[in-house]
């Protein structure tokens, strides 16, 4: 996903919301098998899905980006400048 | 060569096994002419050959037994394997190679040309040290090897055992198979922060194969069955297991005793993976896993996604 600098609010809607996205579209994966009898109640209730959020900063103004931080503990976010130079 | 091979049979024969092993050169075995010998006179050396102590020869018996359909020796290269799967463990590390796993290997090559039901218990202790051969002997059980696939499913180190596996489950997926696949989903999502009108990154990718040498140990041994499981169809490879991703086996005769025949082609399998819409990385589990989910609830690979922006 693409997100054009903006503001700080911005940013952290714009990364929950597609997060948020992401952890919606897993439960309803775990239902699915559920309801063919692929996957129990209990296994259900305790899947786990890992996130990991890369954040990409190939801006030329690398102004300090806020911190991301997201209830689920299974979601990892890592943050990488890219140089475009290079 | 053959006639040779029959005279030294001949003195074989009226000698103590025991004797003529002991005594006999490693480089005379070469020189037998062993691997054109004649049925007869196979059958009668592999009888005597079985016995033995000697990993080499009982390879030579496993070879004969598999190359004239000696059918009737089968329980005993089962017995073999049943004993050594009680004493041995392990695992694929080549230092820990030993000559009776090789002979061993030729047992498995024998075993499975010959379509011989393994336990599929001993088929999973093969898993450490024969991981190809070991899932073709599952495969091919004729009792229920649903917790023995889950089980290799877990510990799988090699990306084409783990789909290889996870494509026999998903013909009829066991209990514990749906979870399994979740726990392996890891969606990883790229937030690119761009400045107002800035264009998008293209990302490469790239990767090593490190070529396996030669094996220089086993110049007197018989040819033998080298297994690998692909997830290219090739000229010389078998449907293994059905799916989204099916895999292939390939089986190519050789003198390599190794436990997994490794070439190039191993390391292309995992580019050939690499599809245009998963923008960079090569392959992983959870790639895998998400097309057998996705198989499991009846979509195509292709039409099916968990990660929404990737659609």
């Amino acid at each position: 996903m693409n997100l054009t600098w903006t503001t700080t609010k911005a940013y952290r809607e714009a990364a929950n919301a597609f997060v948020r996205e992401q952890e919606e579209r897993l439960v309803n994966i775990a239902l699915e098998l559920k309801a063919r009898g692929l996957l129990t109640q209990q296994e259900a209730e305790v899947a786990g899905f890992h996130i990991e959020l890369r954040i990409l900063d190939p801006r030329k103004q690398k102004t300090l980006l806020p911190d991301l931080v997201f209830a689920n503990p299974c979601i990892a976010v890592t943050y990488q400048a890219v140089d475009l130079e290079d | 060569m053959v006639r040779k091979a029959a005279v030294c049979l001949g003195i074989a024969l009226l000698t103590p096994a025991s004797i003529v092993v002991g005594q006999r050169p490693a480089a005379d075995l070469q020189q037998l002419g062993l691997e054109q010998l004649d049925p007869t006179g196979a059958i009668q050396l592999t009888t005597q050959w079985l016995d033995q102590r000697d990993p080499r020869l009982l390879a030579w018996a496993a070879f004969w037994i598999e190359r004239d359909d000696q059918f009737q020796r089968v329980p005993q290269l089962l017995d073999i394997v049943a004993h050594y799967t009680s004493v041995a463990g392990g695992s694929p590390n080549s230092s820990n190679w030993t000559d009776e796993d090789a002979a061993l290997l030729a047992v498995l090559d024998a075993l499975i040309c010959l379509h011989a039901d393994v336990p599929a218990s001993q088929a999973e202790a093969l898993y450490a040290k024969f991981p190809v051969q070991a899932l073709v002997l599952l495969s091919r059980s004729h009792e229920d090897t649903g917790e023995a696939l889950l089980r290799i499913l877990d510990r799988a180190q090699w990306l084409t055992d783990w789909l290889a596996a996870a494509d026999l489950l998903a013909a009829k997926p066991p209990a514990g198979f749906g979870a399994r696949l979740l726990r392996v989903i890891s969606i990883d999502a790229t937030l690119r922060v761009l400045d107002p009108g800035q264009d998008v990154l293209g990302e490469g990718w790239g990767g090593d194969c490190a070529s396996s040498g030669e094996d220089g140990l086993h110049q007197n041994w018989p040819p033998v069955g080298g297994y690998r499981l692909s997830a290219r169809q090739s000229p010389a490879s078998e449907l293994f297991a059905t799916g989204e991703n099916p895999v292939y086996l390939i089986r190519a005769p050789g003198r390599e005793y190794r436990s997994r025949t490794q070439t190039a082609e191993e390391c292309a399998d995992r580019f050939d993976f690499v599809l245009g819409k998963r923008p960079w990385g090569l392959v992983t589990v959870s790639d895998l896993g998400r097309d057998l989910i996705g198989q499991l609830l009846g979509f195509r690979k292709d039409n099916f996604s968990l990660n929404s922006t990737l659609l």
